[in-house]
């Protein structure tokens, strides 16, 4: 009954669509006719490094920290200005511009703070005689502290204060940051995207997830976590955007501080996943964050035992805001497993919930997108603004300490075009990745017949594009004639960072209803040899002075290229593939630090770290005639049970 | 000794008479009578004489005065009002009477000022705010005992407030320091707001900041990547054999073109600034083919790459923008190097009331010194 008033409803929007179309057809036709152009090459391509999670004094908890720059700021120091960082006094400023930058602030009392703040603002001469804006008004530390703690544990418990809460105090902060974001938008030069992030973290748990716009004018509203705070709301308030002619989408980030809820196959009620959840999630949800400063999410040394480079950044573990603080649960939590579990409700339902693209971010602060390692200067307002604060351990935001916090990631789209249109497209399309900072250049195909000789071969791209599909594609369906997928990888490079180790692909596939995952390294610099007895590759190499905070490019490749074939495939499982690039070892921002300092680097973090690339994955699905006999899943028949 | 003519010669002899609060420490008895008729007259007059008020003034150097009949003309008994409720009036005052009682019964009532002084009031506003705050932690009001406990907790940080005050522990402190200064700082940016910009005033700031304004020159040119991954220590030599050929060959090449090793940017980049280019290649590759002559092959030039080998087809100069065309984008960039300079000229007013003397051995030489002082006033500015 249910699902026949469902079906009903849609033939009768489907028909209702049919007829505006029809109209507007009717009424644009004779002029898009003539303005129609040839779809763009995708040979053509270019790659645009950019920041999609970045908050600024608008965001109450950046606020609190003592953050006062600006969304100005943060798209000015994006595009490459020198900007003082209120907390520290100092000139800050990239050594290599982001082509685009999309401010994330917190939905949640967006822009209330710094309007509380200001005695002349609207809503301070509102709320005069209101305690909390008198206490941040006394000008004096304590209270004022005490003010936003209070307005914090209502954020945590998603019991928003009225007052604050006010659609036309959020109409009139959100206005403004379309406003902002349309001012610094330069159509080929340098892109901003209208986004927010919306904070749903029950019991701590994190359900974080950034929503970005393709058009100039964005939402009446953002929707936040006090509108609620179960994802499938949110995907309701996308879907309508969307038929309200804002396309949109949302990106997750954080898996490893969701106590194993982000990828887990629960819906918010805690019931198995349906088909229905599956395809509203892949169609809302399409890519999500490897990296940033609150750690990464590729996988957990304790997912992937095999994975020698698994220990990368792991060292923020804990749930955000608890006290004492707890360990976030690890199943479930990570963009590997999550891609690999895809796979395989995939196989058992019909869709895959989980197949998103890849990117990173800051989740930075301070209105500052600071992907340089070398020129790193902290994420957290006054928490963490210098080396002494960073290093000392006093530094702790979230019951964290400062030196456990990671420098943001980058993360770069190939695209037509730097434009809105250009980069939202490519991001949709998953022709994305994500990297731990350096702006690492990444191109990978997979198809059935590329030559070995394509890794040599000037036409790369032109080739890769015609013989199959690019990062974030399907493979196409298999020839009767191929008998295994083969993967085109070119990497360069970051002209101002280490030079690169190897490129791996990783393969996750499902076999008889359990998960696999292999780790392959496919190309690497130097004359290196397996070992004949593990298959393991020697390491790189090591050139840090760690006391000196400096490195050599003498080990390493400038650019990596490689066209590999699967050696383990099997025409009947489900399998994703991505690829993971690796720079040789550089020094950890703390290292930087340690040496401004003139003190040792800091103990229980790394002093020299390979930064790296990931890009977003392809996947393969089998033609049912493939699959000789009924497969059985008893894992599966277990995780939806 | 103080004097405030020399200090803040900018000052009406109205506020003069208010910066007497801030040097309360330092004030000469004889001056309390001045002092105490000129508060009086303030306060029937509806006159401004706060702290905040005083930098106010103080900021407004270099705007126009704003004219006293602003204030007189809003109604005298509103503001009293207000004046009367402000209790940093009532600290005023007191602190008043206290000095005048000091004064006109010298050293005989010693005795009853220290009593004044080893007195700690809590008031009724303060217990108010004890509970309020209580109330708003745990959504009930404070019990009996509750109250008790945190009156104790409040007579035990003041008594500790003072005592330290009295042994001097918030001089020095970095903590105290910074929060005071911040405080200040604060207040200063609120009250400095930048005049609405003239015509010829913009039009000056755009000829002045002419650079600011002038689209950067675009290049168009093909490289020729030398990998020396491939090529390791032959590489110049490489490079230098492929340059003469290309010189000798003659073709200028163009977008079609795909010359030298396999590099997975492209060969032949149309119009680019120097700030593409550094996206592109990194800073000092982009930095050094900028400057490269058009028309003829350069190199070897290096990246972070490695080795290119560089030909230029076109450099392409843009005509200086005219005033009318980017009038908005002057007005915004004037209204923010104005709100630096009003910062700047208030730090200025500031450490212009002191000596500064900077101890060191290098530093005695007097040039040295100013040196190092200028510097240190030039990082200081906001």
């Amino acid at each position: 009954m249910k699902d026949r008033t469902m079906k009903d409803r849609t033939m009768k929007d489907r028909t209702m669509k049919l007829v505006l179309l029809l109209a507007c057809g009717l009424l644009v036709a004779p002029v898009t006719a003539q303005d129609k152009k040839p779809a763009p090459d995708p040979a053509k391509r270019q790659v645009f490094f950019g920041e999609q999670h970045l908050h600024t004094q608008d965001s109450p908890d950046a606020y609190a920290m003592g953050t006062r720059n600006t969304v100005d700021d943060a798209y000015n120091f994006a595009k490459g200005k020198a900007v003082k960082k209120n907390t520290s006094g100092e000139m800050v400023q990239k050594k290599t511009p982001y082509d685009w930058c999309a401010v994330t602030d917190h939905a949640e009392y967006m822009g209330v703070m710094p309007q509380l703040t200001d005695r002349n603002s609207d809503l301070s001469k509102r709320l005069k005689d209101y305690p909390i804006v008198k206490m941040i008004q006394s000008g004096d530390e304590k209270q004022g502290q005490e003010a936003f703690a209070q307005i914090a544990v209502g954020l945590a418990t998603l019991v928003p204060d009225p007052n604050f809460n006010d659609p036309s105090i959020i109409r009139s902060v959100w206005d403004r940051h379309v406003e902002i974001a349309n001012k610094h938008y330069e159509p080929g030069k340098f892109t901003t995207l209208i986004a927010f992030e919306w904070t749903s973290i029950p019991s701590n748990q994190n359900l974080h997830r950034n929503v970005f716009f393709r058009d100039n004018k964005g939402p009446t509203l953002p929707f936040s976590a006090f509108d609620s705070d179960r994802p499938e709301d949110l995907w309701v308030y996308l879907e309508t955007q969307r038929n309200m002619g804002h396309d949109c989408f949302a990106i997750t980030h954080n898996g490893n501080l969701s106590n194993g809820l982000m990828f887990a196959p629960r819906n918010s009620e805690g019931q198995p996943i349906d088909v229905r959840y599956a395809t509203r999630r892949a169609l809302n949800e399409i890519a999500t964050e490897i990296i940033q400063c609150k750690g990464q999410s590729d996988t957990h040394p304790a997912l992937s035992p095999n994975d020698e480079f698994a220990g990368f950044e792991k060292q923020y573990m804990h749930l955000i805001g608890t006290n004492p603080p707890v360990v976030s649960r690890i199943n479930y939590g990570y963009v590997r497993e999550a891609l690999i579990n895809g796979v395989g409700y995939q196989e058992f339902l019909g869709v895959n919930p989980f197949k998103v693209g890849i990117v990173a971010g800051a989740d930075a602060h301070t209105s500052f997108s600071d992907n340089e390692e070398f020129n790193y200067s902290g994420v957290h307002g006054a928490v963490d603004a210098t080396p002494t604060k960073r290093l000392s351990g006093a530094g702790q935001t979230a019951g964290e300490s400062a030196v456990n916090f990671g420098s943001p990631g980058a993360t770069a789209v190939w695209a037509d075009e730097n434009t809105r249109e250009g980069i939202f497209d490519g991001l949709k399309r998953k022709e994305s990745y994500g990297t731990s900072g350096p702006l690492i250049r990444l191109r990978v195909f997979g198809g059935w017949n590329y030559p070995n000789s394509l890794a040599d071969d000037k036409e790369f791209a032109k080739k890769g594009y015609a013989g199959g599909v690019p990062m974030g594609g399907d493979l196409p369906a298999k020839p009767t004639t191929a008998k295994a997928p083969t993967f085109a990888v070119q990497a360069l490079k970051d002209p101002d960072s280490g030079a690169l180790d190897r490129v791996q692909i990783i393969k996750g596939w499902y076999e008889n209803g359990y998960p696999q995952e292999q780790v392959y390294d496919i190309a690497w610099s130097g004359n290196r040899k397996r070992d004949p007895k593990t298959g393991k590759l020697p390491p790189v190499g090591n050139t840090v002075n760690i006391k000196e905070a400096t490195y050599t490019n003498d080990i390493g490749a400038t650019q990596l290229s490689e066209v590999w074939t699967d050696p383990d495939f099997k025409p009947e499982h489900h399998a994703v593939y991505y690829v993971r690039v690796l720079e040789i070892p550089t020094p950890r921002w703390s290292t930087y630090d340690a040496k401004s300092l003139g003190v040792p680097p800091p103990e229980g973090v790394a002093a020299t770290i390979q930064e790296r690339a990931w890009s977003s994955p392809i996947w393969y699905t089998p033609d049912p005639k493939l699959i000789k006999k009924a497969p059985t899943y008893p894992h599966l028949h277990q995780v939806f049970k | 000794m103080w004097q405030p003519q020399q200090i803040l010669p900018q000052l009406t002899e109205r506020s003069r008479a208010n910066s007497f609060y801030l040097q309360i420490a330092q004030i000469d008895s004889d001056e309390i009578i001045r002092w105490l008729s000129s508060v009086l007259i303030c306060v029937i007059c509806g006159q401004p004489f706060f702290h905040s008020q005083i930098i106010e003034h103080n900021l407004l150097k270099a705007n126009p005065e704003p004219t006293d009949t602003d204030s007189v003309s809003s109604t005298p008994s509103s503001k009293f009002a207000r004046l009367i409720k402000e209790p940093l009036l009532h600290f005023v005052l007191a602190g008043a009477a206290i000095y005048a009682l000091f004064g006109l019964f010298g050293q005989s009532e010693t005795d009853d000022a220290i009593a004044e002084e080893n007195t700690i009031v809590v008031t009724e506003g303060e217990m108010n705010w004890l509970a309020e705050m209580w109330a708003k932690k745990w959504n009930r009001p404070p019990s009996e005992a509750e109250m008790l406990g945190m009156v104790r907790d409040h007579l035990r940080e003041t008594v500790l407030y003072r005592e330290a005050v009295a042994m001097g522990l918030d001089k020095d402190d970095v903590i105290i320091r910074r929060r005071m200064a911040q405080k200040l700082e604060f207040l200063a940016e609120d009250l400095i707001q930048p005049e609405t910009p003239t015509d010829e005033q913009l039009q000056a700031y755009f000829k002045q900041h002419l650079d600011q304004y002038q689209a950067p020159p675009l290049l168009t040119f093909t490289h020729v990547f030398i990998d020396p991954d491939k090529r390791g220590d032959d590489t110049l030599k490489d490079a230098e054999k492929l340059k003469a050929e290309l010189i000798a060959d003659a073709n200028v090449p163009d977008a079609n073109d795909d010359l030298g090793d396999v590099f997975m940017l492209q060969s032949y980049y149309p119009e680019r600034s120097e700030s593409d280019l550094s996206k592109l290649f990194g800073g000092e590759f982009a930095k050094s083919i900028m400057a490269l002559e058009p028309k003829q092959w350069h190199g070897p030039v290096l990246s972070g790459y490695g080795t290119h080998l560089v030909y230029v087809q076109d450099r392409l100069e843009f005509p200086t923008p005219s005033y009318e065309q980017v009038t908005d984008r002057v007005a915004e960039d004037w209204t923010e190097a104005q709100r630096e300079k009003l910062n700047d000229e208030y730090i200025e007013s500031l450490l212009a009331r002191y000596k500064v003397v900077i101890e060191g051995e290098d530093l005695e030489e007097e040039d040295a010194n100013e040196d190092v002082v200028n510097e240190a006033v030039a990082e200081l500015s906001p």
